[in-house]
């Protein structure tokens, strides 16, 4: 059965597309069938591939009828990565979209359909506490908050904590908090470093592996592709991510969430 | 979370918060440091919510269960109630799941359909009443009559601390709908 995350955060620009593009990769290399759920509005995950607004189907299609999860899915060139679009959303039907997500057992039904056979699904959110995260918090098993390390990040997390705390009291107790992961990270910077020292200091499930800020991510997105793909050496930005799914697979281990086989092998025979 | 009187930049109900989330034993939560309240939105749902489905909003998908048992088990989630069970046409609790077991269902939904039919007589003649939700104990017993060919109507009831949203409901009576024909 597919381990739900949902990336989510109350503040918006903290890489959340970035980190759950990153992500599904580093979870594919690793051999874990990944599938990559778009559900913003927005399509960040289609724009960050450098895909046009209305190349794919997807979620919307899926929502309205047209289209069943195995004629949305789109198999990308990794063996275990798949992605579920936005869809072809009409910007004008945002509110609509929200709306129906927002039906009970609506996005359950269509996860469901979609996520077979596969050992991870993550889920990239909007940003904000509205009806999209919601919906998706109270449907997923686990929640990953990336952290931009900066002030106002710092005085707004406690929105989000609040609402998985509601969400999983009222609507979803399987719901965990998976980890805060700090982002756009500056060690040479003071207001960085304050914050850090307070994340650090004050919260809980702050992960150890953290994304520095660089320059790579802006350059990946520009090509459309994930940071480990322009060729070339493996740069320290993509073996981050294969450091963030090594901590998240132990820390599913400890909550008791074993992804795919584990890592088990046969005996081999050296000579 | 009860607490609506702590102020969002309050970075030790985050503290307090995010040990209780990642699964640690939480302090108890300390005096805000805010004390402006926050509007409580949730209270003020019901009278918000509209009669009719939002146009626009997407026809429900119905999923296909194997069994009752596996369709009461979602609708259970669904509601976040504490126990279901579906009655048959001829008054038998046919399938139940959570605390209500055995005879307890059946009486409770024996008394549930009499309950229905008593709230036919308040409709429009000839109109039977399509939920009712009535006070069990400390919680609230909710029944939905769903309709299998004509006059074949069954009867699901929950027991949960509140009563199921319209949204809900109206998810619990499609999934009934469409999975009773081959269950």
């Amino acid at each position: 059965m597919a381990v739900r995350i949902a990336i989510t955060s109350q503040k918006g620009g903290v890489g959340k597309s970035t980190v759950a593009l990153n992500l599904a990769v580093a979870f594919a290399e690793r051999q874990r069938t990944t599938l990559l759920v778009d559900l913003d509005p927005q399509g960040a995950i289609g724009l960050s591939l450098a895909r046009a607004d209305s190349e794919w189907p997807g979620v919307a299609e899926m929502l309205v009828g047209q289209r069943r999860a195995a004629e949305a899915l789109v198999r990308t060139r990794l063996d275990s990565l798949s992605i579920l679009p936005r869809g072809r959303l009409d910007p004008v039907d945002v509110a609509e979209y929200e709306k129906a997500i927002y039906v009970p057992g609506v996005l359950d039904t269509l996860l469901r359909e979609a996520e077979e056979g596969f050992d991870v699904v993550l889920l990239d959110l909007p940003s904000g506490l509205g009806m999209v995260p919601r919906a998706a918090l109270a449907v997923a098993d686990f929640a990953l908050i990336p952290f931009q390390a900066e002030t106002l990040a710092l005085r707004s997390v406690s929105q989000i904590l609040r609402v998985l705390d509601h969400v999983r009291s009222h609507e979803n107790p399987r719901l965990r908090l998976l980890g805060i992961l700090p982002t756009q990270v500056r060690l040479g910077k003071d207001t960085s470093m304050e914050v850090m020292s307070h994340v650090w200091g004050d919260l809980a499930g702050v992960l150890e592996t953290v994304v520095p800020w660089s320059d790579a991510y802006a350059r990946a997105s520009q090509a459309g592709l994930p940071v480990g793909f322009a060729g070339g050496r493996v740069p320290p930005e993509a073996r981050r991510f294969e450091m963030l799914v090594s901590e998240l697979e132990t820390r599913l281990a400890e909550l008791g969430c074993m992804i795919g086989e584990g890592d088990e092998q046969p005996r081999r025979e050296l000579l | 979370m009860s607490n609506r009187a702590a102020s969002s930049s309050d970075l030790d109900l985050a503290r307090v918060l995010s040990q209780r989330l990642v699964g640690r034993a939480a302090p108890a939560v300390g005096p805000p440091t805010a004390v402006v309240p926050f509007v409580s939105f949730a209270a003020a749902r019901v009278a918000l919510e509209p009669e009719s489905p939002q146009p626009g909003a997407a026809p429900l998908q119905a999923q296909r269960f194997e069994s009752l048992d596996e369709l009461l088990q979602w609708a259970i989630e669904l509601t976040s109630s504490s126990a279901a069970f579906v009655m048959d046409p001829e008054g038998f609790a046919i399938a139940t799941r959570g605390t209500l077991l055995g005879e307890d269902a059946q009486a409770v939904g024996a008394q549930l359909m009499v309950t229905m039919a008593e709230a036919d007589r308040a409709e429009h003649p000839g109109t039977p009443a399509l939920a009712v939700a009535v006070d069990y104990a400390s919680s609230t017993l909710t029944g939905l009559r769903v309709e299998r060919d004509a006059g074949q109507v069954f009867t699901i009831g929950f027991v949960a601390g509140h009563t199921p949203s319209r949204q809900q409901r109206a998810a619990v009576c499609a999934h009934l709908a469409h999975n009773l024909g081959h269950l």
